[in-house]
């Protein structure tokens, strides 16, 4: 369904502006999302104050292995490279940090000196697995929800989702040898 | 179209959500993004680099036992119409238009996989799922993740994950999207109010298209928010769990509705079916918002002679390049193609009725 954007076309973020501008007859429409520096551009012909500040004291910012800016960056593009981590890694975190990106609860250790190491999911030397009882875990929350809401009927539609997880195991132990 | 196609015959035969059965939940998508040590990403990468990576990554792809026939299609070799089938098929948010040599995808005969190489990391794959069996669904895309890594070293740092090209996927790299419909929870002014209350904080709501807060065809998608900072199984727990409330405050207003329907809601399913059964002219967002009240009326019992599953596939179907396929003719006029789409969705409605 390619008949409109979904992301800012400058940084591929959420549309928050459409930007109009007419320039004799013809014009142009542009979707951006609020903090869109290019949209910043526009509207006051210059940089906001703390872009500005901050576009100042890291000016000249660059990966040495692929060559990306700090600018590039900061207009949305892709990083190059793995190394963009290492040299962009302090700017990648205030930006998840400000789009919301991270957990709250770990977002207060962020500021420390020793910040706790982040990545908490699997790495490529220890495999995930999602035990069912994940789903049993999500379903069980929703039972509990509808009993208290007095919803029987939901609640008992649950309780048989819970069930035909449960005896799902049991029955292919039956049919294993 | 074309007589000579390169993608499987399941392609053409089967639109993904052919299977599903829970018609408030057709499916989930679930996304892994990898990116190989020694490699720029991408963006960064030259032709022949990108042909080379293509090239090894997919003679480890097409040998994987989780995948069924898988091909390699190299984007130069795809005609733009082919891309676009590909684009529809798989629900994709951004356009395989401009994907060129050292690009390509991996698709299989199950048409639920595809594997995206060199377009916004060295690999992407995307897994659909439209029975609820997650675990089933994450332990292929797990172990053909787990293959691959044997194979090349992936990009990885003990503080930021699995790295990606886009930082805000950093971390497990893994995306989820639960397609529900909620035309119910829509119309009533509810699902504001049932997002806040019902969906965690890991979990953001999104729409197929446009400006959020405006649901296409009337479903919500629930997606994580986060992909640094939590295990694969938060992501997962948080989300089935918020999927599995929010389709449940909709059931109980169509349980509602059933006891008691709704004028308003009938009309609007009732008009909606005299717009499909009557135009000549179909643009594909009036289509997705029309057949999202047919798919309720269905399961209201208001309409008889049309299978939920059959409203699933035509959803598929009424884009573009599968219209192209469905009428054997490629065409880019937009007119011809509303022309074209509005004689289809009569052709399938034509046995159904709206009871009084």
């Amino acid at each position: 369904m390619p008949d409109r954007p979904v992301e800012c076309s400058h940084c591929k973020k959420t549309i928050a502006v459409i930007y109009k501008e007419i320039i004799e007859d013809v014009v142009s429409c542009t979707h951006m999302c609020a903090e869109c520096p290019i949209l910043m551009q526009k509207m006051t012909g210059e940089l906001s104050d703390t872009k500005r500040k901050r576009s100042e004291t890291e000016m000249g910012l660059c990966c040495g292995s692929c060559g990306t800016t700090l600018e590039s960056i900061q207009t949305g593009n892709p990083l190059g490279c793995s190394e963009c981590y290492s040299v962009f890694g302090d700017l990648i975190m205030q930006e998840l940090v400000s789009l919301d990106m991270i957990p709250t609860r770990l977002q207060k250790g962020l500021g420390r000196k020793k910040s706790q190491p982040l990545h908490i999911g699997k790495s490529p030397s220890t495999p995930a697995q999602i035990p069912s009882s994940s789903r049993l875990t999500a379903l069980n929350e929703a039972l509990n929800d509808a009993l208290k809401k007095e919803n029987y009927e939901q609640a008992a539609w649950l309780r048989d989702q819970i069930k035909d997880l449960m005896d799902g195991p049991n029955e292919r132990k039956k049919t294993s040898p | 179209m074309k007589e000579k196609k390169p993608l499987p015959k399941s392609f053409y035969s089967h639109t993904p959500w052919d299977e599903n059965t829970n018609p408030l939940w057709p499916a989930t998508s679930f996304y892994l993004h990898r990116n190989f040590k020694g490699n720029l990403f991408p963006s960064k990468l030259s032709e022949a680099q990108a042909s080379k990576l293509v090239e090894r990554l997919s003679q480890i792809m097409l040998k994987l036992q989780q995948l069924q026939n898988p091909i390699c299609l190299k984007a130069e070799e795809l005609a733009p119409m082919e891309k676009e089938f590909l684009y529809e098929h798989f629900l994709c948010r951004e356009t395989f238009q401009n994907t060129l040599k050292g690009q390509a995808f991996i698709i299989d005969d199950t048409a639920h996989f595809l594997g995206l190489l060199n377009v916004t990391d060295h690999l992407q794959m995307e897994l659909i799922d439209c029975k609820n069996k997650w675990e089933k669904a994450w332990s292929i895309l797990s172990d053909i993740d787990t293959a691959i890594g044997s194979n090349l070293e992936q990009s990885f740092s003990s503080k930021f994950g699995y790295l990606t090209s886009d930082p805000g996927k950093c971390g497990t790299g893994l995306s989820v999207m639960c397609y529900l419909h909620l035309p119910l929870l829509i119309q009533s002014g509810q699902l504001d109010e049932a997002l806040d209350t019902q969906a965690e904080e890991s979990v953001m709501a999104s729409s197929l298209q446009g400006p959020p807060g405006e649901y296409v065809g009337d479903f919500v998608i629930l997606q994580n928010k986060f992909t640094l900072g939590l295990t694969e199984e938060m992501i997962l727990r948080d989300l089935h769990m918020s999927a599995t409330k929010l389709t449940l405050a909709e059931q109980t207003l169509r349980d509602k509705c059933k006891k008691e329907p709704d004028l308003k809601i009938k009309d609007l399913v009732s008009r909606s079916f005299g717009l499909l059964i009557h135009s000549y002219q179909l643009q594909t967002k009036e289509v997705l918002d029309a057949l999202s009240k047919i798919k309720l009326g269905i399961d209201l019992g208001w309409i008889t002679g049309l299978s939920d599953s059959k409203i699933n596939e035509v959803f598929f179907t009424c884009q573009r390049a599968h219209i192209g396929f469905v009428f054997g003719e490629e065409s880019s006029d937009p007119q011809i193609v509303s022309g074209k789409r509005a004689e289809f969705i009569h052709n399938e409605l034509k046995n159904s009725k709206f009871v009084e």
